[in-house]
């Protein structure tokens, strides 16, 4: 391949392979490991379990990692197409939020989930993209937020589609950082307080996915007291 | 005890399903290729293949086309494992005649339960 010839199509064409062909020795790796865990081959010491759980964790992560960056890059190019389909919106905020919750209990930190009576039954939109991008929202907050608190908090109207507000209680975003935070493998002063952040790309992927389901992503405020992001996705009630 | 084909051509893979099914009671039989899998299946009579759709010598897809024909696997459920986000769309499973498609890596207990689920007749 003669240098500089990549286009997008090719680069995209490379990195689904590439995520296919490292699928296989992830999985192997992650089910041997719980396996070694589960005690089928044999029990485990206390050091060798808190080993084994470190793999699992950054087994994982690097999972977490290859698939954000697949998506963020598929995302990017518009080769993602969003699906319509009726979802109910209060079942896939707790959802999301009680994937995270644990970890967040776990730094003592409480979860809050406010829906207000205006958010209808049944929304229209890709509940999978949407999944994910709060779900990137929340571990940011948590691994950004060392004591208090958690909250989401989503309405909707006719006029402007879902909104969803994500409050934390963290140390805030500095102005140098701000500007850069949804930049893709952004590192900014602060660090993420837990093993299972990924790669610094929750933020940079959400804001690629809710682009390409044509909404808005914000840092709505950030300061001493905590940060919060708001979330607007133009879809409709079903 | 219940049969199950594996059709997979990473090594490692393969004896991590093994190690894992069998640990469940699970009789299983490997192959690492369309060919070997169409030669063995008749006459495994499988209660599960777990199938990679991308083989050496031909698509996973030759192995449903033979199952979904053959009167004596109508039991047989069909569970796609693959690398490929895009098969995991709804639709495939109608096109695919599969039984079940998921995406690469599986958890284990994913998998012990959706197996157990296939297995057992539905209560209407």
């Amino acid at each position: 391949m003669a240098e500089g010839s990549i286009n997008t199509e090719t680069l995209i064409g490379l990195l689904r392979l590439m995520g296919h062909d490292i699928r296989a020795p992830l999985g192997s790796l992650i089910s041997t490991n719980d396996m070694l865990i589960a005690g089928t081959y044999d029990p485990l010491t206390d050091k060798q379990m808190h080993a084994a759980q470190r793999m699992k964790r950054n087994s994982r992560r690097a999972l977490a990692i290859i698939d954000d960056f697949i998506t963020y890059v598929k995302a990017e190019a518009a080769d993602l197409i969003p699906y319509s389909q009726p979802f109910d919106p209060r079942a896939e905020l707790e959802t999301c939020v009680h994937q995270v919750k644990p970890s967040a209990e776990e730094k003592g930190l409480l979860c809050d989930l406010l829906i207000t009576d205006s958010v209808p039954q049944q929304l229209v939109g890709d509940a999978a993209l949407i999944r994910q991008v709060v779900t990137a929202l929340l571990w940011n907050g948590v691994a950004f937020t060392a004591s208090g608190s958690l909250r989401v908090e989503s309405d909707w109207s006719v006029a402007s589609g879902w909104s969803m507000r994500f409050r934390d209680t963290g140390s805030g975003i500095s102005s140098e950082d701000a500007p850069h935070i949804f930049e893709p493998f952004f590192r900014g002063q602060e660090r993420p307080q837990v093993p299972t952040a990924g790669a610094g790309l929750g933020l940079a992927l959400s804001a690629a996915l809710v682009k390409l389901m044509r909404g808005q992503l914000t840092l709505e405020s950030t300061g001493a007291a905590g940060s919060t992001f708001c979330l607007n996705l133009p879809i409709p009630c079903a | 005890m219940i049969k199950v084909l594996v059709v997979e051509d990473d090594a490692d893979l393969v004896e991590t399903y093994t190690d894992l099914l069998t640990a469940h009671n699970y009789a299983v039989t490997s192959v690492s290729r369309a060919s070997d899998a169409i030669a063995v299946v008749t006459k495994l009579l499988p209660d599960i293949i777990l199938l990679d759709m991308n083989l050496p010598d031909n698509s996973g897809t030759v192995v449903i086309s033979l199952a979904r024909q053959y009167k004596r696997l109508a039991h047989t459920k069909i569970i796609v494992v693959t690398g490929y986000a895009e098969i995991l769309q709804k639709r495939n499973y109608i096109s695919l005649r599969v039984d079940l498609i998921l995406r690469k890596p599986v958890q284990n207990d994913t998998l012990l339960q959706k197996m157990s689920e296939l297995l057992t007749p539905a209560v209407i």
